[in-house]
């Protein structure tokens, strides 16, 4: 069943395609976590069943717009969707996301606003949109939601460790002795 | 041996009885079709222009003037129109204009002239007749996207948007061809356009 609705649709697409510009996208919504000295690999994929190629520009924006200082991203900021690209050959679009491991902060000293660097820690969440716009006159944006988590590190679990170890080695010393 | 040899009886009936459940999701997805008037530009025209659908010079001072293809003079309907598909997924279209209507191309420049955005206005419709898409019903063009008034919300499934133009011309504007940029922008129900 859900066979024959896919195909009902890309047969209207074609079919209604052949005057007006038609695009497509999924998956509509990400949900991804990011961590320093790993990339994380995504694909969005596009259509394009008119019968003319569209040309698109890329874009990824986020609310925060610091989100730059947690995590790079890199996709290709323009592409051509060839024609009659429907579900069974969509483009793909590669992105790439790289956690940062020093982040810029500042602090005031003297009434002095001054840049420092610091480790990642912490989670942070930010929404971003990656955003396809077509290049026509009225163009059309589609967009696929990002939810990103960017994890640091976690100083506690870190500290933890340290202490266990410690004792650890406490322990076998003590025991040496005796 | 007894004891290996029940162990291995009893592995086997445990691998004839596995029930293998494989659930494949479907991505959420959406596609946007425009119609080939709304996807080349809006335009607008005089009186006479609309009853003709072609484009004529418009006069300062004249209020609510048509987009050139508002209503087809062969049926009456607007042939801006927006189809919309989406699966698995809730979507709003919303709309806006880059920059006011500029008679230069950047927008810019002691000789460059505006007409201010909010003086275009747009009605929306799941009909699509001589009353339907509304003036009564129109809103205001705005910079950006206008959250407040999207063309349509929260779509799931197949959807047909018509949509209209109008113009008012300030009085004693300047004689120039103004332009801006439109968009349509489709984003995910719940999130901001």
């Amino acid at each position: 069943m859900g066979m024959i609705a896919r195909i009902l649709v890309i047969l209207f697409l074609v079919v209604f395609s052949l005057e007006a510009s038609t695009i497509g996208i999924w998956p509509s919504k990400n949900d991804i976590s990011i961590t320093p000295f790993k990339n994380y690999k995504e694909l969005v994929y596009l259509i394009n069943p008119s019968d003319e190629d569209l040309y698109v520009d890329v874009s990824f924006v986020c609310k925060n717009k610091d989100y730059k200082n947690f995590f790079r991203v890199y996709y290709p900021e323009s592409l051509i969707l060839p024609k009659f690209s429907t579900f069974e050959k969509p483009r793909p679009i590669l992105i790439v996301f790289q956690g940062n491991f020093f982040i810029k902060d500042n602090f005031v000293l003297f009434n002095k606003s001054l840049d420092y660097y610091k480790i990642s820690s912490g989670k942070n969440k930010f929404t971003c949109m990656l955003e396809v716009r077509t290049q026509e006159a009225t163009p059309v944006i589609l967009t696929s939601v990002f939810d990103i988590e960017s994890k640091g590190f976690d100083f506690k679990k870190i500290a933890l460790f340290f202490v266990l170890a410690l004792f650890y080695f406490i322990f076998k010393k003590r025991n040496s002795f005796f | 041996m007894i004891f290996f040899i029940l162990i291995s009886i009893n592995s086997n009936e445990s691998y004839n009885n596995i029930l293998v459940n494989i659930s494949i999701s479907q991505p959420s997805y959406y596609f946007i079709q425009t119609s080939e008037k709304l996807s080349s530009g809006v335009f607008f025209t005089n009186y006479t222009g609309a009853l003709n659908n072609e484009q004529y010079q418009l006069l300062p001072g004249t209020t609510d003037n048509n987009a050139t293809w508002n209503y087809n003079k062969t049926n009456m309907k607007t042939e801006y129109w927006i189809l919309s598909y989406s699966n698995g997924v809730y979507i709003n279209i919303c709309q806006g204009a880059v920059n006011h209507l500029c008679s230069n191309a950047n927008c810019s420049g002691f000789d460059n002239y505006i007409i201010p955005i909010d003086n275009v206005k747009w009605s929306s419709s799941f009909e699509n007749n001589a009353n339907y898409p509304s003036l009564l019903q129109a809103k205001k063009m705005k910079i950006g996207f206008d959250n407040n008034n999207k063309i349509a919300e929260k779509l799931n499934g197949q959807y047909n948007i018509f949509l209209r133009y109008w113009l008012s011309v300030p009085p004693n504007t300047p004689p120039y061809n103004y332009n801006t940029t439109y968009q349509i922008k489709v984003v995910v129900y719940g999130y901001d356009c």
